[in-house]
């Protein structure tokens, strides 16, 4: 990577002698749009809370812009948090919450206004400055979090799964609205979250993690087309594990073909849902290999012997266990 | 689906009455022409003139006053700093000393008067402000302590780790975020501790000294040897300041 | 990181040194000198002695106990009886009408006792208002004579006692999930069973909180016996204060003060091993 913002170097934690990260290692690039992507436990909120500098590690070295900050106080760092929660001050309004960061740097009050205003028109929340965190939905305090960090123009910007608390639709619309934001303030974005499509959606980049490890970074593409382990292939892709009895392979469903194959077997689910339709087959080894297409169910019922197949090049060998 | 029954909105207003009822009483009698408090002679402010007029409730008066503010003045300090520290990792004699701290509130007042009393005779303490204060900022902390503690454990972290996230120092952030998120229960414990500690009557008689009376000692006193009207004008003018204070702390609070 | 250490050490310090200087240490005294032999004047000699331990269970002294415990127990069973349905009822009004009882609550509960007690005076003194009233319906034809009496003593206690008992019992009914009644009423329950099975249950911590902050004061409040009972009423709490001011026998005082305790701690432990907390209820 040419211009490298953030690098985390060897980063180890662990709570109560449980090793929550273990030599995490990670650079990322001026402008991007990173997302950890694991479920939870995984050590993604623990490595973001380290860049923030609300934990230290156990060892390993944080560098921002070319400088260690591993033991800098979280205010002395150039890198601000939208958190899970929002933790929206209560009892400061819309526009102080948001001033805030900037009237601890002693701006003037009329630049501090402006910059509020302009932070509130870029998520869209004009006209709110006097209203208290508790009179605001879920949405709009979730905007306020983002804008109150925004404000202060950081280097990083963390989210710590910000849109947890939303409803699915909300939860689109922010998506498209994060994504379009990041790209006009050129600001890079580590994002967390445990929700794949959400990752697969908005990210430049995506980091994988499991139990404290990655599993894998890449584009999105990458990740979810060529997993490098069993975790990856069935966490973001929701893919096929087929063991040929030497080698373990990643089968994306949408790639299985029924009716015609070498495989021979039964079936043992047979669902539809939202123009998907899904069907599970139980190999002859006991293997279950899931087929799915777009359209109509076919006209199948469990219990139906049936004979599936698919390209060799849809085989994506992984390592690991099934 | 919450539904009253008339049976139930009748309880409650039957308590309520009777629960005002000797307030009330209090109340009228006190502008008594008579000086027997069974017979009504009409109507008379003989009795708030006297009041006026009595240098030493006066003097009782301000004695409850500076006691009560020196009482809460410790409470502050000690419950609020204890409340904080005690916040993070626990020592080992976190949980001994907080309950010992609240303990004053759990017995019964006459043993701590009785053990008060028998400590500072001991100690050679003056008998007098020193020993009231401390007598009665031993019950004040409690208060303070345990309700800005509970408040502390209502809070949610991230609300100071945003503060320090966003440029804000160590101090800044108490400063900023942690008191006055406090403030509600520091507030609440202080009114409480001013309250007990001037209507205190039983570790007051044990700890006072010759010079200082203090309101709430006097009107003992005085209802002991038999009710005399002027109490009745003095609980009035009490009671209107409490109901005062209600009223403002209730608003305020709305804010 | 240090400086942190070292600033919740700091900040611990104050209630350590004022809870070990002034309420560990005096409690040890008491205990200490409820073992040793008054002095024939003022103050006590350090002979160890039980004495005054078998004194406290002479059948004079032990009849003051258990008086004293008596009315603890009887003006705590009122307080449950009128307090318990008072706070429940409370919690089912809607919340204009919560807001407004609440204040009504406040103003008697932040109001001075000894100035509540004074309208009791009023009301039950010879030929005070109660009798004035009863002689007019014409139910009695001679003033009773109430103050100065068990009854009136007993109605001073509940009276001071019973906004404690409402508030926490209060507390934990708005805490409560109706939706779970309504579960137990579409799962079968009739209304008694469920206000047996699920509200009692519930509101139970509030409940017991009350009656610890009714009994414990309850058993020391030697002031209500004294202004509406006269000297006719002795209560422990009275015998301690006449022992200390009047006769000067410190170690008895102690020696009755340490029984005192030991019966509140029991209860109160009793209490903490029930409702699996220390927390009271409604004011914590």
């Amino acid at each position: 990577m040419t211009d490298t913002i953030l690098s985390l170097e060897n980063i180890e934690k662990s709570f109560d002698g449980e090793k929550v990260l273990k030599n995490i290692s990670l650079d990322i690039g001026r402008g991007e749009f990173v997302t950890l992507l694991g479920s939870s436990g995984c050590g993604k909120t623990t490595t973001i809370r380290i860049v923030a500098g609300l934990l230290t590690p156990d060892s390993g070295k944080v560098v921002l812009n070319g400088k260690d900050i591993t033991m800098l106080a979280p205010e002395k760092r150039d890198v601000n948090t939208v958190f899970q929660n929002y933790a929206l001050f209560p009892h400061m309004n819309v526009e102080k919450n948001i001033g805030y960061g900037l009237k601890l740097k002693k701006l003037p009050a009329n630049e501090i206004k402006a910059e509020v205003e302009k932070a509130l028109s870029l998520v869209q929340l004009e006209g709110f400055e006097k209203r208290n965190p508790s009179q605001l939905s879920g949405g709009q305090k979730q905007r306020v979090a983002i804008a109150r960090a925004i404000v202060n123009k950081p280097s990083v910007l963390l989210l710590d799964e910000p849109l947890g608390a939303l409803d699915l639709m909300l939860r689109r619309q922010m998506q498209t609205e994060l994504k379009k934001l990041q790209k006009a303030l050129g600001i890079t974005f580590i994002y967390i979250t445990h929700d794949q499509e959400e990752a697969l959606n908005m990210s430049s980049r995506i980091v994988v993690m499991r139990n404290g490890n990655i599993e894998q970074i890449g584009t999105p593409s990458e990740v979810y087309d060529t997993p490098k382990t069993a975790f990856v292939a069935e966490f973001v892709g929701g893919a096929n594990l087929y063991n040929d009895g030497k080698r373990l392979f990643a089968i994306r469903s949408e790639h299985v073909r029924l009716g015609v194959g070498d495989y021979d077997g039964v079936v043992v689910e047979n669902s539809f849902t939202a123009g998907l339709s899904k069907v599970k087959v139980r190999l002859k080894d006991g293997q279950e290999i899931t087929s799915s297409h777009m359209g109509m169910n076919i006209n199948l019922k469990i219990g139906d012997e049936i004979s599936i197949g698919w390209n060799k090049n849809d085989m994506v060998e992984v390592e690991g266990e099934k | 689906m919450k539904k009253v029954s008339k049976a139930a909105v009748i309880f409650l207003a039957v308590i309520t009455v009777l629960n005002y009822l000797p307030i009330i009483l209090t109340v009228v009698y006190s502008f008594n022409k008579s000086k027997l408090s069974s017979v009504w002679e009409g109507f008379s402010l003989d009795w708030y003139k006297m009041l006026l007029g009595d240098g030493d409730i006066k003097k009782a008066l301000l004695n409850s006053i500076i006691l009560a503010f020196l009482a809460c003045v410790l409470a502050l300090i000690i419950g609020v700093s204890a409340a904080l520290a005690m916040r993070g990792k626990k020592l080992f004699f976190d949980d001994f000393i907080s309950n010992f701290a609240s303990l004053p509130i759990m017995i019964p007042e006459i043993i701590l008067g009785m053990v008060f009393m028998a400590i500072f005779s001991y100690m050679n303490l003056p008998f007098g402000f020193v020993t009231m204060t401390i007598a009665h900022a031993s019950f004040c902390v409690p208060y303070v302590f345990l309700i800005v503690r509970a408040r502390l454990m209502g809070m949610d972290l991230s609300l100071e780790e945003a503060a320090r996230d966003l440029g804000a120092s160590e101090f800044e952030t108490f400063r900023d975020v942690t008191l006055p998120y406090i403030l509600p229960g520091i507030a609440s414990g202080l009114l409480l501790s001013f309250a007990m500690s001037f209507d205190d009557v039983v570790i007051s008689i044990f700890t006072t000294g010759p010079s200082v009376n203090t309101l709430a000692i006097k009107i003992y006193t005085k209802m002991k040897t038999g009710i005399t009207p002027e109490i009745n004008a003095l609980a009035t003018v009490i009671l209107v300041i409490t109901v005062l204070i209600i009223f403002i702390s209730e608003k305020t609070r709305k804010e | 990181m240090k400086n942190k250490k070292i600033k919740e050490y700091l900040l611990r310090i104050p209630i350590y040194a004022f809870t070990l200087l002034f309420v560990v240490l005096p409690l040890v005294y008491m205990v200490v000198i409820s073992f040793l032999t008054k002095a024939s004047t003022w103050g006590f000699d350090l002979t160890p002695t039980l004495d005054n331990y078998k004194k406290v269970f002479e059948p004079f002294y032990l009849n003051i106990f258990l008086q004293s415990l008596k009315l603890a127990l009887a003006s705590t069973l009122l307080v449950i009886l009128i307090g318990y349905p008072f706070g429940y009822f409370m919690g089912r009004l809607d919340m204009k009408w919560k807001r407004r009882m609440m204040m009504l609550l406040m103003i008697p509960f932040w109001t001075s006792g000894l100035i509540r007690l004074n309208g009791w005076i009023i009301i039950f003194r010879s030929n005070g208002v109660l009798d004035k009233v009863l002689m007019f319906l014409g139910i009695t034809k001679s003033p009773l004579k109430l103050l100065y009496t068990y009854p009136a003593v007993l109605v001073g206690m509940v009276y001071f006692l019973l906004p404690f008992m409402i508030l926490s019992v209060y507390s934990s009914v708005e805490k409560m999930d109706w939706s779970l009644i309504e579960a137990s009423r579409d799962l079968g329950a009739s209304k008694m069973e469920a206000f047996l099975t699920v509200t009692l249950r519930l509101t139970m911590p509030g409940l017991l909180s009350g009656v610890v902050l009714t009994f414990v004061p309850s058993m020391g409040l030697f002031y209500i016996s004294d202004i509406l009972g006269g000297n006719k009423i002795v209560l422990i709490g009275s015998v301690i204060v006449e022992q200390l001011t009047k006769l000067r026998n410190i170690p008895f005082a102690a020696a009755l003060s340490v029984i005192l305790m030991l019966l509140t701690t029991l209860f109160l432990r009793i209490y903490k091993r029930i409702s699996g907390t220390g927390e009271l209820e409604g004011l914590f």
